[in-house]
């Protein structure tokens, strides 16, 4: 792989591909910039001063190449809650206040940078973070969706109160006289978030669902304007106010509070979270890297924070890394930090000549946006994974969530740390051992003869002391393979379980692996792969798999028809897949339901696939039935795929299509693609061509060895994978001839 | 010697030790010589098969570990054997038994047997510290003398290095070589340090001699090391200061080796 520069040399080198991705980036920013601000209780200027300022400092002096700086999902709480405690109720005195604790946590935050401090975020155990988010995403759509539905002033004493509260603003919708364009526009903004992912359009998927929504409440404007004879029925209290004159959005921070208790609180709080956010995020996109680069944390900590300082002094929010932004970065071939440098510069771009625009959106449309994100960080999926990590998980996930629902962000995530310290202490063997050891080191990292790197940790292996373990994993070269071994630990939670995972795909990105052995002794708490072990004690046995679900009774039918073994388990190496362009940008999580077969000669297998694109929060999981081919000779590498008018951008680059003589209808449907053209001429004969023209569509690729081939979006039905299993065969067969 | 269940063992092991390392056997008992104790001492000499002439006998009242200290002094004893437990209880670790106790200021070397064996059994690997530490040398010399005297298959040299020595800090793909690089360059300093030590030393022919370098916090990397390697002995140096009861709850070096022994133990004292 060419070496990818920065700064100017990097411009150079691919400038053009990262204005690309800063732009698309850029329509999503936008909206959600004035959205942050707006339901942070701060001038929807806010957002945009964080997102400028936050690209500028961070695209120069930040340490990770493809993350994008902004006002962050997690901060909106914090800020909203020191806004109304500093401005005892009047929101702009607070936003001032509010403005200096800005300042002074984003000196803090510059702080840890320097004191290498980086690390700490990796403390927080994972349940109390998840149970934290999920709190935050709570709130969010507790605030936002009475404001997506054009119902404004509806208060309640605490946070749960309020989103009892949304019946009745329905409610009110439903009974209101006139029409409710507000509600109607905050409910397509809803659908647009919701179902966006679901289209597969390449049209409609070419603009990110949040400028759509942009796109859509401007036009609705326009309607008005242009073509309706009735008045623009939304009055100025629901639309964004954003000053014409932009100077006036500059507003100086009121450091008069900072002797005050509550200053303090902010000041923790928005360190505290803004760290959090910044540096699982950072995490999450170094997974996304294609180029499998490592962000320097500490060095993005300092810009950051000097970002905050920036942004702060001069009326913007704290500036932190996001993760939804950087995926869609990354998706569109981002390379360096100028990505984030362009969004930054669009946004301005648009703010300053699209003022007039800009300030025709309604409030309920961003508010929608915001209550989709919400959703993300509290939905049902999210309820269901944590009961699935184990019950003891998912008792830390909801004491974690509701005590911060009642008693803000600090302290819920400090009664969420004590009770996951107290379950483990419960779910512990020798409770008095561990109170003698938990703060010794508990690592050895050494080099066997044969220059094998073994990593062997002892007694107990939890939250406590994973940063520890971490610092030794951290200290493995690239090259360099690693046996972890636990056999001699009684306890491993949840989190270093769920870290240790992260690491395995860490080690194969950079093609070497990570071997974790020892735990066979051990029992867990729940089949979830993350589920914490601890000794095995005599009586206990190891559970197996649960009962089969129907589908899977109905393949196993299927399998005894076709003489093919079946195996319901899940699993986890699938060295096979990762060779197709398919799964490039992709994380495989695991295949389950795996049929083996051959057919003359030709190896068969057919499993579910599920795998994810993005990371955390912007995670959209996937779920494919894939049939591969492995014949015994090499292949061409190829890529068959449906002829399609406007294909998304970052597909464009690449290779031609590459047409067969003498096919026209074959070169009209399908789009070829490979680098050596002759190799794939020569293979697709006659027989296969007609093969392809005569069959349903299902896409193909081939690694040089095997062959992959898919359909739809989704898991198969049983007869789709019948059909699925014949057309392979029916394509080995010709493939022989 | 004590009369526990394990006395016969140990019994037999010292014997075994004396005998291979051609050296004189004394045993001392603290408590008083009646006639009920040494009739009991006289069963356990006649079943383990040692001749009492010679054997030298000493009994003296007082605090055992003090006893101990005092005679060992006095009798410029060469080896003072020990049994011990692995792990101590919660209580047990904080209060201190006898053998932890003298280990923690040791009057002259010292043999902790952790699963002292009736019947003679090979001593199949011995870790060794290597610390950049003048009493290293010291050390390193007896642990061969007696892994050469019991014939032992494998012989390593475990170097403990602190981590906070390699000077540049992870950050990124590129610091990250660089370290890698400048703990290479550590390791190999290391290594031929302990070599200079190692190579005039006699060494049995069967006897295979290794070096590793581990990195981590010193004395418990070691102890660690032992455990995961299935080691039947380890030799450590003697502690510089008495170790006290703070050491205990901010454990260091050999405190950690004491909380949880991994096997036999050997301090050897510069004496």
């Amino acid at each position: 792989m060419a070496e990818l520069f920065t700064g100017i040399k990097g411009f150079k080198q691919s400038g053009f591909r990262n204005l690309l991705s800063g732009f698309v980036v850029s329509l999503i920013a936008l909206p959600l910039a004035l959205g942050l601000a707006i339901a942070s209780g701060v001038p929807p200027m806010a957002g945009i001063i964080a997102v400028v300022v936050g690209g500028v400092v961070a695209s120069v002096l930040g340490g990770s190449n493809v993350t994008i700086t902004g006002p962050g999902n997690g901060l909106v709480v914090v800020v909203l809650t020191s806004v109304v405690a500093l401005g005892d109720g009047n929101l702009l005195i607070g936003y001032t206040y509010t403005l200096a604790a800005i300042v002074c946590s984003g000196a803090l935050i510059t702080l840890l940078g320097f004191l290498r401090l980086g690390n700490l975020a990796d403390f927080f155990p994972s349940a109390t973070i998840q149970g934290m988010l999920s709190a935050i995403g709570l709130i969010i759509i507790a605030k936002q969706i009475h404001v997506m539905l054009g119902e404004s002033g509806v208060e309640a004493a605490n946070n749960l109160m309020l989103l009892a509260e949304t019946p009745k603003s329905i409610l009110a919708v439903i009974r209101s006289v006139k029409i409710p364009w507000v509600a109607i526009i905050g409910a397509i903004s809803l659908g647009v978030m919701a179902f966006y992912s679901k289209i597969r359009n390449s049209v409609f998927q070419a603009i990110p669902a949040p400028f759509w929504i942009v796109v859509i409440a401007i036009g609705f404007y326009y309607y008005f304007e242009w073509i309706s004879v009735e008045e623009f029925p939304i009055s100025t209290q629901f639309l964004i106010q954003i000053p014409s004159n932009i100077r006036e959005s500059f507003v100086l921070a009121d450091f008069g509070k900072w002797k005050e208790i509550e200053f303090l609180v902010a000041v923790v709080s928005i360190t505290l979270i803004a760290t959090i956010e910044s540096l699982l995020s950072i995490k999450a996109v170094d997974k996304l890297d294609v180029y499998k680069r490592r962000s320097n944390i500490n060095k993005d900590l300092k810009a950051l924070g000097l970002a905050t300082v920036f942004s702060g002094l001069i009326g913007g929010l704290p500036v932190v890394a996001v993760i939804a932004r950087s995926s869609v970065n990354v998706n569109q071939g981002a390379t360096s930090r100028w990505a984030n440098f362009f969004h930054a510069l669009f946004v301005l771009l648009f703010v300053l000549l699209f003022t007039n625009l800009l300030s025709k959106i309604p409030l309920s449309a961003l508010a929608g946006i915001l209550v989709f994100t919400g959703y993300k960080l509290a939905s049902p999926a999210k309820f269901k994974q944590m009961y699935q990590f184990g019950k003891d998980q998912f008792l830390i996930f909801l004491v974690t969530l509701i005590a911060t629902l009642l008693f803000g962000l600090i302290n819920g995530i400090a009664i969420g740390i004590t009770v996951t310290f107290l379950v483990q202490f419960y779910l512990m063997e020798d409770r008095l051992e561990f109170l003698r050891t938990f703060t010794r080191p508990n690592t050895l990292l050494y080099e066997e003869e044969d220059g094998s790197l073994h990593l062997s940790v002892k007694g107990h292996s939890s939250f406590i002391n994973y940063l520890k373990l971490k610092e030794k994993l951290d200290s493995i070269p690239a090259n360099k393979s690693l046996v972890l071994d636990f056999s001699l630990t009684t306890f491993v939670d949840n989190s270093v379980m769920e870290h240790i995972h992260h690491y395995k795909e860490d080690f194969k990105k950079k093609n070497s692996s990570l071997e974790v052995i020892g735990l066979d002794i051990h029992d867990s708490t729940s089949s979830h792969p993350f589920a914490a072990r601890r000794m095995m004690k005599l009586t206990s046995f190891m559970k197996n798999g649960g009962m089969l679900t129907a589908r899977q009774q109905r393949l196993k039918e299927f399998s005894k028809e076709v003489s093919w073994r079946f195996k319901t388990n899940s699993v986890l190496e699938l060295p096979m897949l990762e060779g197709f362009p398919f799964f490039k940008r992709k994380t495989i999580d695991h295949a389950y339901n795996v049929f083996k077969g051959e057919y003359r000669g030709v190896k068969m297998k057919l499993m579910d696939v599920e795998f994810y694109e993005g990371e955390f929060i912007a995670k959209e999981v996937h779920k494919h039935t894939v049939l591969i081919l492995s014949p015994p000779f090499a292949i061409p590498r190829f890529r068959l795929d449906k002829e399609r008018i406007f294909d998304r951008i970052a597909g464009m680059a690449g290779f031609e299509d590459i047409d067969i003589e003498g096919h026209v209808d074959f070169s009209r449907r399908f789009k070829l693609k490979g680098k050596n053209v002759q190799k794939i001429k020569a293979f697709f004969s006659n027989e296969i061509v007609l093969f392809f023209e005569s069959h349903p569509y299902y896409h193909l690729e081939s690694d040089g060895k095997n062959i992959l081939i898919l359909k739809g979006n989704r898991i198969l039905s049983i007869s789709e994978v019948k059909a699925l299993a014949m057309y392979g065969k029916g394509l080995i067969k010709k493939i022989l001839k | 010697m004590a009369f526990s269940p394990r006395a016969e063992a140990l019994l037999c092991e010292a014997k075994r030790i004396s005998e291979r390392l051609e050296s004189k056997l004394t045993l001392i008992h603290a408590g008083a010589k009646t006639e009920i104790t040494e009739q009991k001492v006289n069963v356990l000499l006649k079943k383990v098969g040692l001749d009492k002439a010679l054997v030298k006998l000493i009994w003296q009242e007082g605090k055992p570990e003090k006893v101990l200290s005092l005679i060992c002094a006095a009798e410029k004893v060469d080896l003072l054997i020990l049994g011990a437990i692995k792990h101590e209880n919660f209580f047990k670790h904080y209060m201190g038994s006898v053998a932890r106790k003298i280990s923690r200021s040791p009057p002259c070397s010292l043999l902790l047997i952790t699963d002292p064996q009736l019947r003679t059994h090979a001593l199949r690997k011995v870790v060794i510290n290597g610390l950049e530490h003048p009493k290293t040398k010291n050390t390193i010399e007896k642990a061969c003398d007696f892994a050469l005297a019991f014939n032992v298959k494998e012989i390593t040299v475990v170097e403990e290095i602190n981590p906070r020595e390699i000077k540049t800090k992870i950050d990124d793909n590129r610091s990250l070589e660089l370290a890698y690089h400048e703990r290479a360059e550590l390791q190999k300093k290391e290594d031929t340090r302990i070599f200079k030590i190692l190579n005039p030393l006699p060494i049995g022919p069967q006897t295979e001699v290794s070096v590793r370098c581990v990195f981590g916090k010193v004395g418990y990397s070691i102890s660690h090391y032992a455990e995961v390697k299935k080691a039947s002995l380890l030799v450590m140096n003697s502690p510089d200061n008495k170790l006290g009861i703070l050491d205990r709850f901010f454990p260091h070096d050999l405190e950690y080796v004491l909380s949880d022994m991994p096997c036999d133990l050997m301090i050897v004292h510069p004496n």
